[in-house]
């Protein structure tokens, strides 16, 4: 009798874990959404397709769910494979991005512009990034700064000229 | 499950170039989780022309 007891503790202590760990390592379903997305940098938007197609194989079995799209400055030396942003040639890059992304499961997605911070032409002086700076000149009494002080090459500030 | 996406820019890191570890992404991964965020998007990968020599672009 004592043996049976202790036969049965045994095969409790046993099973008991085993089926509390089942029920802890019971994933939901892995989503196209549930997988990490990644920023994905276009320096100079210098894609082509043959490089797109790789690479997106690459992200996918990398276990990437998607990519988002951030068009930036390009690599020095490689200006003549540029492409401007939203011209016909760069819609051509990112259809065939949209068509490859089916194939693969990928989402795509795209910054509301270009670089870091995302701006473009449209966005006016009023609403563009702005910040404080200064330098300081030295000056002797009664001596006047005669033009604008110039924090770095052509970046002249805009504050009136001293009368 | 059906919940909606909280989505976060993820693993930025402001040190030098290649020095963050996988380990660093977990730690910092979790912390997003515990925070809410469900849909993680990693700052970046850079596109580099299969070509090009490493570390590429």
């Amino acid at each position: 009798m004592n043996g049976y007891l202790i036969k049965l503790f045994f095969v409790f202590s046993f099973f008991y874990p085993v089926q509390f760990l089942t029920a802890q390592i019971e994933w939901p379903p892995i989503t196209q959404t549930s997988k990490p997305w990644t920023r994905w940098w276009w320096q100079g938007s210098a894609v082509d397709e043959p490089g797109l197609k790789t690479t997106m194989k690459w992200y996918q079995e990398a276990g990437l769910g998607g990519l988002e799209i951030a068009p930036i400055y390009g690599v020095q030396g490689q200006e003549k494979l540029f492409i401007n942003y939203l011209t016909p040639a760069w819609m051509d890059r990112f259809s065939f991005v949209l068509s490859e992304a089916k194939k693969l499961n990928l989402g795509i997605d795209m910054t509301t512009g270009t670089g870091w911070p995302f701006g473009g032409p449209w966005v006016t002086e009023s609403d563009a990034c702005k910040y404080f700076t200064h330098k300081t000149y030295q000056l002797s009494g009664g001596q006047m700064l005669r033009r604008r002080a110039q924090i770095s090459p052509g970046l002249n500030l805009l504050l009136p000229l001293p009368t | 499950m059906g919940k909606p996406l909280a989505s976060a820019e993820a693993a930025t890191w402001l040190n030098e170039h290649f020095l963050s570890s996988l380990a660093d992404i977990k730690s910092s991964v979790d912390q997003y989780f515990l925070g809410g965020v469900n849909h993680i998007v990693y700052h970046g990968t850079n596109y580099s022309p299969p070509q090009a020599s490493w570390p590429g672009w």
